[in-house]
């Protein structure tokens, strides 16, 4: 039966290999003929002159019709005070197209260097044709030229272009067709959008060595309401083109959605999503990616050799200078006294940028891409583990960069606390500052109680995303009398509190821990506990 | 769990030596009915929890919401709703509504700023007078000054007689292909 089954995988492979051999011999056949014709066309057009096409001037050059030029987009300067100007800018990459007007057939195709320049060669030469370059990049990808497929387009897939008038190229020489996408058009926005992401990707590819064949495909649209976000279930960045908040000429807005590409593309991104405000604090998971995104957009700007790459800029869209929404950035930070915490997405943006300074991109790139995805819950918490996993820490000890935003991946001054013959006693009304670390790390405190009395035992100020899980134990610290995990029921509160009334005088023990059950996500954390 | 009258059928016609086998199976089947369930449920869950999750761009902390509490009776009076919520302890905000010119406030308070209460919804409400049933935009501008020292801005817009509009393109866009969609601007 083995044997019948090989023989039939045999049959397949023979198949298979006649199959490849006969495309093999196809293509040589094409290629032979496409030879041969070319040949044949250079032998009767060759002493064609350049002859002109409309406005177009043509150069004879050895027999050839071609057409070439430069594609550039209307780009809009700014600074963390908005808008500040216009300028041009070179269309890098983008897929370029002669079109024939009369049915519009694409009859040849080519991609724009890093300068915007293109040149193609028309066999047969052909008249009424148009040159058009789209916001896409799949002609250098799919020639192997490129390794990023990146596409803007509109809420129906529809990429955008920019079109020449249409000529005829139907003699020998060289046409020059030179294509502008101006900001009053409509069209310098997503050509705009495929700017920001070419320097994103870009900037992978250098880093990380290669890219992803995945396409990295943006939509953008003049009205488009639906908000500016990345979308990890379809694998697509939108962006919002509102009158009020129009962001395709929002760079660092474009770049931090493309952080969450990459992110989801190359790393892991456990964020549970929703609205987030940049003080505001939450899931640690959330503050991670929204941290991360920002973060890595300014390390795009930053390798491009932008200006100001440490502002996140959002603005209106608005016409003219200024415009501005907000922005803030991620050095010192701003808002410096709210961005604490590995829960504040500030925070984190803040804490790897000024690893970044310290020790540059490739030791915050290898724990993204090399320790991360064996995480559970991605959070600052694992970044930081993954640092030292990864042997980063000879580089640099974050240690102080982290402490600087509040974040306490550290012993509390209590320890050894570790158990209950550990247990330091504590007076009934003060507050004592924990942190749970390192991973698994208990905090034991002891209290005198009279029977009779009722006590209330408590966490307070959690802080880093702490969940903590209280235990009281007897006077002989090993039978337990009560538990709480959250304070609230809901579970939306993560502090824990346990009200008890002692039946007997004597010295009790608490056991303080990072909640470690199922849907647990912190680790670590810092907190203050409390009897009285 | 269900079982169809076949099923039973089958079951019922079982000999007692066999029932208890078919006891057993049929406890099985249950079980792997479950984890099937649980495994279709959990899959379903992890599919709507995947849709759900979107990441969002960071947003000022600051929420503005504005609507319309009456559509005006053309020529008359529009009642708007601007809701505040700052969601942070800040110096001051400022917020004015910009109208069109042929648009008149009755009542309500044009520029107004102050303090107002971290995580509290404020409603500011304005009476505004319509002539005609034109399209009328109208910008509230919000400004909110942090404890820090920065200031974030937010701005809205409502439609007073807003129309249908149709899938307006650009002056210079000239086609969309049939294979694939292709949006043509003039780029000379």
């Amino acid at each position: 039966m083995q044997d019948a089954r090989c023989k039939k995988v045999q049959g397949s492979r023979l198949k298979g290999d006649f199959f490849q051999l006969s495309a093999f011999s196809f293509q040589l056949f094409s290629c032979l003929l496409s030879l041969v014709s070319c040949l044949f066309f250079f032998a009767s057009c060759g002493s064609g002159g350049g002859g002109s096409s409309g406005s177009t001037s043509t150069t004879p050059i050895s027999g050839k019709t071609t057409v070439s030029g430069a594609v550039q987009f209307e780009d809009r300067t700014f600074d963390s005070t908005g808008f500040t100007g216009t300028q041009n800018k070179a269309v890098r990459y983008a897929d370029i197209e002669i079109v024939n007007s009369s049915n519009s057939s694409v009859i040849a195709s080519t991609s724009t260097d890093v300068n915007g320049n293109y040149s193609i060669t028309l066999s047969p030469p052909s008249s009424n044709v148009y040159v058009r370059c789209l916001t896409s990049t799949s002609v250098g990808f799919s020639k192997g030229t490129k390794s990023y497929n990146i596409e803007i387009v509109n809420g129906s897939s529809s990429v955008y272009s920019v079109v020449s008038d249409v000529f005829s190229a139907a003699s020998v020489g060289t046409y020059s067709k030179n294509l502008t996408a101006s900001l009053v058009s409509g069209a310098g926005g997503p050509f705009n959008i495929l700017d920001a992401l070419v320097d994103g990707a870009e900037f992978v590819a250098i880093k990380n060595g290669s890219f992803t064949s995945s396409k990295v495909k943006a939509v953008w649209y003049d009205g488009n309401t639906d908000g500016t976000y990345y979308s990890p279930a379809t694998n697509e960045i939108k962006f919002l083109g509102k009158s009020t908040d129009n962001d395709c000429y929002d760079d660092m807005v474009i770049l931090h959605e493309f952080g969450h590409w990459v992110s989801n593309n190359f790393s892991k991104d456990n964020s549970p999503g929703g609205t987030h405000t940049i003080t505001g604090h939450y899931d640690i998971r959330l503050a991670w990616s929204e941290g991360w995104a920002t973060f890595f957009g300014s390390s795009i700007r930053s390798y491009a050799g932008y200006s100001n790459s440490e502002y996140y800029i959002d603005t209106t869209g608005g016409s003219g200078n200024g415009n501005l929404l907000f922005s803030y950035e991620i050095k010192t930070p701003s808002y410096s006294s709210l961005a604490t915490g590995s829960d504040n997405e500030l925070s984190v943006s803040s804490v790897l940028w000024n690893i970044f300074l310290s020790a540059g991109f490739s030791g915050v790139w290898d724990v993204s891409k090399n320790y991360l995805p064996s995480a559970v819950e991605v959070s600052l918490e694992d970044f930081w583990d993954g640092w030292f996993v990864r042997g980063q820490g000879i580089t640099l000890n974050p240690y102080s960069i982290f402490s600087a935003r509040s974040i306490e991946y550290s012993s509390d001054s209590y320890e050894s606390d570790n158990n209950r013959s550990q247990a330091k006693t504590v007076t009934l009304g003060t507050s004592y500052h924990h942190t749970y670390y390192p991973l698994g790390d208990e905090d034991w405190i002891s209290f005198s109680a009279t029977s009779g009395i009722t006590y209330t035992i408590e966490t307070l100020n959690l802080t880093n995303g702490a969940d903590t899980h209280l235990f009281l134990y007897n006077t002989d610290g090993a039978t337990l009398i009560t538990s709480n995990d959250d304070r609230s029921l809901s579970g939306t509160d993560k502090s824990s509190l346990i009200t008890w009334t002692a039946t007997a005088t004597g010295t009790y023990y608490v056991r303080s821990k990072a909640y470690s059950d199922s849907g647990a996500i912190s680790t670590y954390g810092s907190y203050n506990l409390r009897v009285q | 769990m269900f079982y169809s009258e076949k099923t039973k059928g089958i079951i019922k016609m079982q000999d007692a030596r066999c029932k208890k086998a078919q006891s057993s199976r049929l406890k099985a089947q249950r079980g792997l009915l479950s984890v099937f369930s649980f495994q279709l449920s959990a899959c379903f869950l992890l599919l709507i929890s995947c849709f759900l999750f979107i990441a969002s761009k960071p947003i000022p902390p600051i929420e503005v919401i504005i609507g319309l509490s009456k559509q005006p009776v053309v020529p008359g009076i529009a009642i708007v709703n601007l809701k505040v919520i700052p969601l942070v302890e800040h110096s001051n905000i400022d917020i004015q509504i910009e109208l069109p010119e042929k648009l008149r406030l009755v009542s309500g308070i044009k520029k107004w700023n102050g303090i107002l209460e971290a995580d509290k919804t404020e409603t500011f409400q304005y009476q505004i007078y319509v002539p005609d049933s034109k399209t009328y935009e109208l910008k509230a501008v919000i400004i909110l000054r942090m404890i820090t020292g920065e200031t974030v801005r937010r701005e809205e817009t409502l439609e007073i007689n807003p129309v249908a509009k149709k899938n307006e393109y650009k002056k210079n866009h000239i086609k969309e292909g049939k294979d694939r969609g292709v949006i043509e601007f003039k780029g000379e």
